[in-house]
């Protein structure tokens, strides 16, 4: 009885030994095909930051942050942001971080998933909690501020960039980024701005194979200046509105996106202008087509419904 | 709800159904045991974590809880074994982390017809938890996997195992298998409670 058992046990051991043995994305270098990158800035007129060609397996979807460094040693003033990524890109947003000495930040060049290869979540990601420069949703984006307006990035700053991919082929593709950050002397500078955002997540909820419209919003408790305006939906999304709560122009429509992939920036000049007590709401239309409950999330199975706007620091 | 959510929770209730059946047979020099159990584990309800996938490059079929347990009885009263016992186990939750746990607790066992073995049992303690999501780093232009850097953390977690088994060696020192199943809810360092389910079989020595 002894030897059946212990050669049992011996077999099951074996194979849950070979079951765990993990996998990771491979790939040959001379597989990735050319791509004309973008010429980083001059010195003194700008810095790039670069995420180096990375593959998304085909039928996945990737997201991943990279902490990298910016290279600059005095606070610098962003009137150019310049980006251009691989085909194939949902977004590229680059954060900041609180602070840069924080042991808890994320290691240097290290790229991390935020979804697991298996399918699953990534509860151990972190990502930069600080300011966010910039947000794109296309592979080519420039944005150009009018002249003395700019973002400011602390001295010796790192950036974590947020690259979102996904491959609906059957081949293995390869993302890619190059941001560009062309600079102004602070002399110059007459106007800085810094992106906030509000969004919907509590209230989104798309029942299945049902049209919803979901509205949010929020009250400034403090007199705001607001120079442009950005969405951000995902696929079941068709329609971005922004209205005016309170004042004189209520319910004025400020923005619109009608295309969730090609979203505009819109730029307001003169900026808007809101007293403290006055607000935004958000109105996004959605279509639910599945048999299953959306809600708000990060994959482009989830929904979204973000409104970023560059508000002018006073 | 899944039918493997079933089956674990009808395993965890079993030994309930043992109650009252009573023992007539002491343990003689049955004092400690110790057991060895493999088992997978999983978060509870983690199917629902696969949204949003265009699809998953590689499946985790199995992730292996290797368990080994020392058990005291301590007292028999109306045929109910109550025992002591601590528990060490190695837990490889695929693309995820890594735990190595120690923790310490008690049960009741019942035995009927001699033979049938059924448990339940409450057990404390901790994981030192080492995350092993896959990152990558660049080398030569080629991005490597490479070992996580984020810091090990101790977790706490509570368990609520039962087994149920069959003496297959009756003697001085005893041969039972079994089959088992435990709820864990363990508190993640980043994230908060997450509670996993475990099934496994296992093979006890009486000694």
């Amino acid at each position: 009885m002894k030897r059946p058992l212990w050669i049992f046990t011996c077999l099951i051991c074996s194979l849950l030994a070979f079951s765990a043995c993990e996998n990771s994305f491979k790939y040959d270098l001379e597989a990735v095909p050319e791509f004309e990158g973008l010429e980083a800035p001059a010195e003194g007129v700008g810095y790039q930051v670069h995420i180096p060609p990375f593959p998304i397996p085909a039928n996945y979807e990737r997201e991943l942050f990279i902490r990298l460094p910016i290279g600059n040693t005095e606070d610098i003033y962003v009137n150019k942001f310049d980006v251009l990524c691989r085909p194939g890109t949902h977004h590229l947003i680059a954060y900041g971080f609180e602070d840069e000495n924080d042991p808890e930040n994320p290691e240097m060049g290290v790229m991390r998933d935020q979804n697991l290869p298996d399918g699953r979540a990534n509860f151990n990601l972190t990502m930069g909690d600080g300011a966010m420069y910039c947000g794109v949703q296309e592979p080519r984006f420039v944005q150009e501020f009018p002249k003395g307006i700019a973002l400011r990035i602390p001295a010796n700053s790192t950036l974590d960039l947020n690259s979102h991919y996904f491959n609906i082929g059957d081949e293995m593709i390869f993302g890619e980024v190059y941001l560009n950050m062309e600079t102004i002397p602070q002399s110059e500078v007459t106007e800085l701005l810094e992106i906030d955002a509000i969004n919907n997540e509590d209230e989104l909820v798309l029942p299945p194979r049902e049209a919803t419209t979901i509205r949010y919003w929020e009250m400034f408790d403090r007199p705001t200046r607001i120079r442009q305006m950005f969405s951000h939906m995902h696929k079941r999304g068709y329609l971005f509105q922004v209205f005016k709560i309170g004042g004189d122009n209520h319910g004025e429509k400020l923005y619109e996106a009608i295309d969730y992939q090609h979203p505009p920036y819109k730029f307001f000049e003169p900026a808007l202008e809101f007293k403290a007590g006055e607000g935004i709401m958000t109105k996004v239309y959605y279509n639910n087509e599945t048999d299953r409950e959306i809600t708000f999330g990060v994959t482009s199975e989830d929904e979204m419904g973000i409104l970023f706007y560059s508000e002018i620091i006073e | 709800m899944k039918i493997h959510i079933w089956l674990w929770g009808m395993m965890l209730l079993l030994p309930l159904f043992s109650v009252g059946q009573e023992a007539k047979e002491p343990p003689k020099k049955e004092k400690w045991s110790i057991q060895l159990s493999l088992q997978h584990q999983d978060l509870l309800l983690g199917d629902e974590l696969v949204v949003g996938q265009l699809g998953v490059v590689f499946n985790a079929w199995l992730r292996p809880q290797y368990v080994l347990d020392a058990q005291r009885y301590v007292r028999i009263a109306n045929g109910v074994y109550l025992f002591a016992n601590g528990r060490f186990s190695y837990f490889r939750n695929l693309y995820f982390d890594r735990w190595v746990s120690l923790k310490l607790g008690g049960g009741m066992e019942f035995r009927v017809k001699k033979r049938i073995i059924a448990s339940a049992r409450l057990e404390l303690g901790g994981s030192h938890v080492k995350n092993t999501d896959v990152q990558y780093i660049l080398e030569d232009g080629v991005w490597v996997p490479t070992n996580n850097i984020i810091p090990p953390s101790w977790m706490p977690q509570v368990t609520l195992r039962s087994d149920l088994g069959y003496r297959v060696w009756n003697s001085d020192n005893p041969v039972d298998v079994f089959v088992n199943a435990s709820a864990t809810l363990i508190n993640n360092a980043n994230f908060g409670p997450l509670p996993y389910g475990a099934m496994g079989i296992g093979v006890r020595y009486g000694l």
